[in-house]
């Protein structure tokens, strides 16, 4: 299914560059610049937008073939290459700082994502890859650096003495700012009886566990 | 290559205009242009006088190559502003200005001033309104508890300024307020006050959303 629509995206776009009069409207540079800025916000790995992603790359690649085969012989064909450029730009810049704000939490939280099937699911493929990767590096730097010295108790990474832990872990109750998307109603946002009442536009600073699940319904943005 | 530390926390100012330039804003073209086919959506073909609804940022490229005129939005307007100023100085809570009025008033006064009817009076105005509205969010500050505090009404370029400090006393109130076992007493914490409302008023009204 993820493939067909993807065609379908696709060649909706390419059947528009020759029909001068057919207008269309794609929402995915919206949707992926939002996944971005929840992506940079909370503290914890969100779900890999794989679909998003892949569009919009396949998107630019046809937009970039689209350009090199125009030849501007005038002024104004020179500027709207510019202008087509700029938003490739613009794209490139939202999913390349959307890959690396995932990189630096794989890189904190490594052995964390690996262990926690929740986690190992949100990741691509190939961020999984790296994450394997790197911490075989990192386990294998500090075998040879110093714990190969140290008797065999002392040599686990992954250690546990009372609440404190050695693998690094997200702070799910962490602070974030949220903007409400649609209303919510009587929202209960702890343990306690109390509840908050959400309406569509509103804007919190609340605990990130707090609404964690309202994140996952799409019913709230990070900003 | 991950992102350094600095930068994670929050966006930066540069990223909150970046984002602020997919807003959508009605132009009028100046000279014929066919249909531009971007990735986004199709825009045109431009005719002069028609007008075009375009993001913010085709536009702001188009007037810089003095392609354009750009109708600014019905709120970057010296009566609508006068209005929204008396709101903040007399009232507790924030007035509803669209949620990223400072960077698109930003980037229309940069670079189209002269669309902007009586730009420099807007301008001031604009000046006027962000400092009622950063001593009002600094007030709120009081209303700080580690639970939810509510903050209707603030642009997200105001809400980028007051994360760090913001979100770092809320997780050092959250921190004190988890209290060592054995310490029973009850903790004491009221329903999400809201911010920019004095705590002696105390009243629970939610005032209309922006945009």
């Amino acid at each position: 299914m993820l493939t067909d629509s993807m065609e379908l995206d696709t060649d909706d776009f390419l059947l528009s560059s020759d029909g001068e009069s057919t207008s269309y409207f794609n929402d995915d540079v919206k949707a992926l610049t939002q996944s971005w800025i929840n992506e940079r916000c909370a503290p914890e790995i969100l779900p890999y937008q794989e679909h998003l992603v892949n569009n919009l790359l396949e998107m630019l690649n046809a937009q970039a073939e689209n350009v090199e085969a125009q030849e501007p012989n005038t002024p104004d064909g020179a500027f709207l290459l510019v202008i087509y450029q700029q938003e490739m730009e613009r794209i490139k810049f939202v999913i390349r700082s959307y890959l690396r704000t995932r990189l630096a939490k794989i890189q904190k939280y490594t052995l964390h994502f690996l262990q926690e099937e929740e986690y190992r699911g949100r990741l691509s493929t190939d961020e999984l890859a790296f994450a394997e990767k790197f911490q075989e590096l990192l386990e294998r730097h500090f075998m040879k650096s110093c714990l190969e010295e140290l008797p065999a108790f002392l040599q686990r990474l992954d250690d546990e003495i009372g609440d404190i832990s050695m693998v690094n872990r997200p702070e799910l109750d962490d602070a974030v700012i949220c903007r409400v998307k649609e209303d919510i109603g009587a929202f209960q946002l702890d343990d306690s009886d109390e509840t908050t009442f959400m309406k569509a536009n509103n804007v919190y600073i609340l605990q990130y566990k707090a609404i964690r699940r309202l994140l996952e319904d799409n019913k709230v943005d990070l900003v | 290559m991950p992102y350094p530390r600095l930068i994670r926390n929050g966006l930066t100012p540069a990223e909150v205009e970046f984002i602020a330039e997919n807003e959508t804003i009605t132009i009028v073209p100046l000279h014929r242009m066919g249909t531009l086919q971007l990735i986004n959506g199709s825009y045109g073909p431009f005719k002069p006088p028609i007008k075009h609804q375009v993001p913010l940022w085709l536009a702001l490229t188009l007037k810089r190559k003095q392609k354009c005129l750009i109708q600014p939005p019905e709120w970057l307007d010296v009566a609508y502003l006068r209005t929204k100023l008396e709101q903040e100085t007399s009232g507790e809570n924030f007035s509803d200005l669209p949620f990223r009025f400072m960077e698109v008033s930003h980037a229309l006064l940069d670079c189209a001033a002269d669309d902007v009817p009586q730009a420099d009076m807007v301008r001031t105005l604009l000046k006027d309104l962000r400092e009622v509205r950063q001593a009002k969010a600094r007030r709120g500050l009081q209303a700080i508890n580690p639970r939810c505090v509510e903050m209707n009404n603030l642009g997200m370029m105001e809400l980028n300024e007051i994360r760090p400090f913001f979100t770092k006393a809320f997780n050092e109130l959250k921190k004190l307020r988890k209290r060592p076992p054995g310490d029973s007493q009850p903790s004491q914490h009221t329903n999400s006050d809201q911010l920019g409302q004095s705590q002696r008023t105390g009243n629970g009204l939610s005032f209309s959303p922006s945009m």
